[in-house]
């Protein structure tokens, strides 16, 4: 305890360090923030991570492709169905491998409620972050439903190994398919709700309107991606820039705001959940039938000598992999760029001059998970 | 077009550059080249000024095959993608100048890069170890650097 | 004057959250009282492995330890060990354990099972105080039926030779038949 704050110099009694977790309930995880303070407003701030490093990077290059199909989802847990899903359709194109239709609807089914469950755990936890405790009873409500629905289809809650290479493991049924339906009607009044809630409380607005703004020159200096970005006024999402799996048949907007503060990050959010709800109701409709499998799925899945990178749009942002393949069935490198990873380090810039109270909120609006950042 | 090739003209210009064949498809990349470690701030700049991100940065650990280490950054634009891997081959155990100065994502990205594959970066304002613990020996990514068998680690209680 | 507005406008965004709040009241509760009453868990649920009996032969599995599973599994938490017994065509596990404590519940062992005899117990709230509580002998309810099984497979081995034979020779006569017809 001794250490936890420092006083800088004998002279200057208002300068000092402050040591803001890993343990510290807002800092979504284990991250610690070394925060250099002048009374309540900071001079410096130095995000150090790597609390929940697990080496997923190192366990790809000690396993075969197929045995690597449980860790995509760990490296983020609440996208983990983004994730899975991701890895899969990243080897299915370096090898070559179609999949059949129904499954590929039934992927953006689960990929976009994976997609609301996690803005939802997040809109939850920034809420309480800035001290409301309602919001969250609500959110984690919904969020239990969307995790209900998954776990019908996957047999998993959070880490979710529902993907392979060539399609998936289990045919939805109709349980779920009634459930999603159902939840997405419900959902819409849900929201409407919430913006009643929280975005015309004025203890919530005066906290986030206005702070933390980043430049939009951070954009391209630092990599940010995802709805941090797109709150910049940039309406770029991996989705419709590069389509992935079937994405190019769907209709949705990508919201955007151009304030780039919290309440703007807030609202691209909650714009986000709307359209994934788009999106989720189109695939429903058009939903065919068929087999969920490739019919011929390679013995060995070994991609040909080769180095490949493929993106997905995860709850966060650009999340890519760089598969580097030496011909065998084991992988020569995997590196994951993780969307966080990019959006934390802009914290040195961007928490310097802001208050104290104010790094919460800060922090809470970028969405970071933590073991994405470390892997 | 005109953006696109102005950085084409503009990357011609650098001598140790060399542009592979068109990518297929499967590479997820539009640009692969290779350059001389002296010319990789210079290549930096280039694709800053013409509003790249650096979207990645990662080393391989090549010495097995070539005695060397390769560290590749990846530059997209934002939109439609245009992504360009460069590659800088360097002899195992050499720094390689550092693009801190020029992106901020570069600052993390390569001390990441020397965590894990020990790449030492010239001129990066604080290269320390960023995932694995202070004061370490070890960079895991490295090919020789072994894993223990999950019978061993259950015998030593991990 | 500004003040009273900000007071007006903090008023009406109280009333507003409220209001929601109080409309939720006559809601019923979407908590269960755990652990009295449990929540309804999905039909695919993965929990630990277990081996699937066998409907027609109770108290027997199907398992042929072709070690399929154990070579997949990503966290090597299964070891088998198969015997041959005298007499039978296909391969018995010996020992089949499971360490609980390192699987990460992928499902992977069930997608190569040649037999599909793999599936999922129901049991996921497992707790232990030391590592050993999370091993599972999955042989454990079958050892007791074991041998009746073994002569069971045994038995059926051998009809299915007898039949086999049987085959040939009716095919070896017809042959024979057919050659005597021609001459």
């Amino acid at each position: 305890m001794a250490e936890l704050i420092q006083i800088a110099s004998d002279e200057d009694r208002d300068t000092f360090y402050l040591n803001m977790g890993p343990q510290h309930p807002s800092t979504h995880g284990v991250l610690r923030l070394r925060l250099h303070l002048k009374g309540e407003r900071i001079l410096s701030a130095e995000p150090i991570i790597g609390y929940s490093h697990r080496a997923h990077e190192k366990m790809a290059e000690n396993r075969n492709y197929i045995q690597f199909l449980p860790n995509p989802s760990r490296v983020d847990y609440l996208s983990g169905m983004i994730y899975s899903i991701g890895y899969c359709q990243a080897i299915e194109k370096a090898i070559g491998l179609e999949v059949p239709e129904r499954a590929e609807y039934i992927r953006v089914i689960c990929n976009e409620l994976n997609r609301i469950s996690s803005h939802l755990l997040w809109f939850g936890t920034f809420l309480l972050d800035l001290g409301g405790v309602t919001p969250f009873l609500y959110c984690f409500d919904d969020r239990e439903k969307i995790l209900d629905l998954l776990d019908l289809v996957s047999g998993s809650r959070l880490t979710y190994c529902y993907g392979r290479f060539g399609g998936l493991v289990n045919d939805v049924t109709d349980d779920f398919l009634e459930g999603t339906a159902r939840f997405c009607t419900a959902f819409r009044e849900r929201l409407r709700e919430y913006d009643r809630l929280v975005t015309q409380n004025v203890i919530f607005r005066n906290r986030t309107i206005g702070v933390g703004v980043m430049r939009p020159e951070l954009a391209q200096q630092f990599g940010i991606t995802g709805p941090c970005l797109r709150a910049m006024g940039m309406a770029r999402d991996v989705r419709r820039d590069e389509p992935y799996g079937i994405y190019d048949r769907f209709e949705f907007d990508i919201p955007t705001r151009t304030a780039s503060d919290c309440f703007d990050r807030y609202l691209v959010r909650i714009a986000e959940m709307e359209q994934s709800m788009r999106i989720v109701e189109q695939a429903l409709a058009k939903l065919p039938d068929g087999p969920i499998m490739a019919k011929k799925i390679p013995r060995k899945i070994a991609p040909a000598k080769g180095e490949y990178y493929f993106a997905v749009e995860s709850a966060r942002g650009h999340f890519g992999m760089f598969i580097v393949s030496d011909g065998s069935e084991i992988p020569y490198r995997i590196h994951l760029r993780t969307p966080s990873f990019a959006n934390l380090s802009t914290m040195r810039t961007v928490l310097p001059g802001t208050l104290l109270a104010d790094t919460v909120s800060i922090l809470g609006s970028i969405d970071i998970v933590l073991p994405e950042i470390d892997r | 077009m005109s953006e696109a090739s102005g950085l084409a003209a503009a990357l011609a210009g650098i001598a140790s550059l060399k542009t592979a064949e068109a990518p297929d498809a499967k590479s997820g990349c539009q640009g692969l080249h290779t350059v001389g470690r002296e010319a990789i701030v210079e290549v930096g700049r280039v694709f800053r000024e013409a509003g790249y991100m650096l979207e990645m940065l990662t080393a391989l650990d090549m010495r097995a095959a070539e005695q060397a280490m390769h560290v590749v950054y990846q530059f997209n634009r934002f939109g439609a993608p245009d992504r360009h891997r460069v590659r800088v081959v360097v002899p195992a155990g050499e720094a390689v100048p550092s693009l801190a100065d020029l992106f901020g994502s570069a600052n993390w990205y390569e001390r990441e890069a020397f965590d894990m594959l020990g790449v030492r970066f010239d001129g990066h304002p604080y290269l320390v170890r960023i995932l694995t613990e202070e004061g370490a020996d070890y960079h895991p990514l490295l090919k020789d650097f072994g894993v223990a068998p999950a019978a061993a680690e259950e015998a030593a209680g991990g | 004057m500004g003040r009273i507005k900000e007071i007006a406008k903090g008023a009406r965004s109280l009333i507003g959250s409220m209001g929601v709040t109080l409309k939720h009241l006559k809601d019923e509760p979407v908590t269960v009282e755990y652990p009295a009453e449990r929540a309804p868990i999905s039909p695919l649920q993965r929990n630990a492995i277990r081996l699937i009996e066998k409907e027609e032969t109770p108290g027997s599995h199907n398992c042929i330890a072709c070690l399929q599973c154990e070579k997949i599994c990503p966290s090597n938490c299964i070891s088998i060990t198969g015997y041959r017994p005298e007499g039978l065509a296909m391969k018995r596990p010996e020992t089949f354990d499971l360490n609980f404590a390192l699987c990460s519940e992928c499902g992977l062992c069930l997608d190569v099972c040649p037999t599909a005899t793999l599936g999922y117990t129901k049991v996921y709230d497992k707790a232990g105080y030391t590592r050993a509580d999370f091993f599972h002998d999955l042989l454990e309810e079958y050892r007791e039926t074991e041998e009746q099984v073994v002569e069971h497979l045994r038995e059926a081995d051998r009809r299915k030779k007898a039949e086999r034979e049987a085959k040939r020779k009716a095919e070896a006569e017809a042959k024979a038949k057919e050659a005597g017809d021609a001459q």
